[in-house]
């Protein structure tokens, strides 16, 4: 009988414990997970990011015209790199910022400039250009240049692109492939991956008052 | 649809009764812009006995192959595949942001509303030729 009154709470009291640490544990991992969203969102928002990620640029415009990337100061730009011999994620990415332009309205479209900037300038001639962002909306604009122009680009930007041979002597190119959200004064705020939907880009654009 | 249907028809008329049959389901060809080398193309594929899809062609691009889109971190890539293995009776799907027919060379821009032919080979089942609708610039799906 004793034994029994003894282990009642004993037991009771390990559980409590049990309990406890489970709690704990549970606070924890919320407290780790805040710190590291935190972080993220730190990282990827803040304007010290700014420093790191997009700058100058001189390239050519989709009707053979010089531009620079102060060009665009006033306006939102929402930057991607890619190519047009991408039939499978470069239309996808540019529909995205098509349609979310859309959702956005004119008063906001207006105020902010889809920049589609190749990283297979041999192929992509401002011509070839002009077609194919014509083809997603009116108002992307299509920015190529020599090959020494883009490759300043892709560093001001930290895209990765490189050249990937296909067995039949064509090639692709593997590339980065980020939209960049960049405020009026061309500063880096935010970012979109091909995973980010239209309506998360829709919200976050609006967010940022763009 | 109709004459998607009709070429169907005829391939599974024409195969012998002992040969693999596949079954082609929801093909689409993503629209072109104007001066657009390249194009994608989707589908499903099922066979009922193990086949492998071997080869692809198209009268509207002067070379297909099948591709295969990659994300590693945030870098896109593209790998050309030699096949696609068809486990039996199991769907395989060639979707965006993935496995796609890529078209290479177009001869002409792919317009939404229209049909390209695209002929199909298999190591067992006999070829195929179907008629793929062309829906939007950047769709995910035949009525887009």
């Amino acid at each position: 009988m004793t034994q029994i009154i003894r282990a009642k709470p004993k037991s009771s009291g390990s559980k409590l414990v049990r309990r406890l640490g489970f709690g704990l544990g549970v606070l924890a991992l919320l407290g780790l997970g805040l710190g590291i969203t935190t972080m993220l969102t730190k990282v990827w928002t803040s304007p010290q990011a700014s420093i790191s990620v997009g700058g100058p640029f001189s390239l050519i415009d989709e009707n053979g015209h010089p531009i620079t990337d102060r060009d665009f100061r006033g306006k939102w730009m929402l930057v991607y790199f890619g190519y047009t011999h991408c039939p499978d994620a470069c239309p996808t990415a540019l529909s995205h910022i098509a349609n979310a332009l859309d959702q956005l309205g004119p008063a906001a479209a207006a105020k902010i400039a889809p920049i589609f900037i190749t990283v297979d300038p041999a192929r992509d001639t401002p011509q070839v250009m002009r077609e194919y962002v014509a083809a997603f909306g009116p108002g992307i604009r299509g920015l190529s240049g020599g090959a020494a122009q883009i490759a300043a680009a892709e560093t001001q930007y930290r895209v990765y692109a490189a050249k990937h041979p296909e067995k039949d002597g064509g090639y692709s190119m593997d590339h980065s492939s980020i939209v960049y959200v960049m405020n009026p004064d061309g500063e880096f705020v935010a970012s979109f991956t091909h995973e980010t939907t239209v309506a998360a880009m829709v919200a976050k654009l609006r967010a940022l008052g763009a | 649809m109709k004459k998607l249907v009709l070429a169907l028809l005829c391939v599974a008329l024409a195969a012998p009764a002992w040969a693999a049959s596949v079954t082609v389901t929801g093909a689409f060809a993503r629209a072109t812009a104007p001066g657009a080398d390249t194009g994608a193309v989707y589908l499903g594929l099922q066979s009922d006995l193990p086949d492998t899809l071997t080869g692809v062609a198209s009268g509207v691009a002067s070379g297909a192959m099948l591709h295969q889109t990659t994300m590693q971190g945030m870098v896109m890539s593209m790998d050309m595949l030699d096949h696609i293995d068809l486990p039996a009776g199991q769907e395989v799907t060639l979707a965006p942001g993935g496995r796609h027919i890529m078209l290479e060379g177009l001869k002409q821009p792919l317009v939404k509303g229209s049909h390209i032919p695209l002929h199909l080979t298999f190591a067992h089942a006999a070829p195929m030729d179907i008629l793929v609708p062309v829906a939007g610039l950047a769709a995910t799906a035949p009525n887009e």
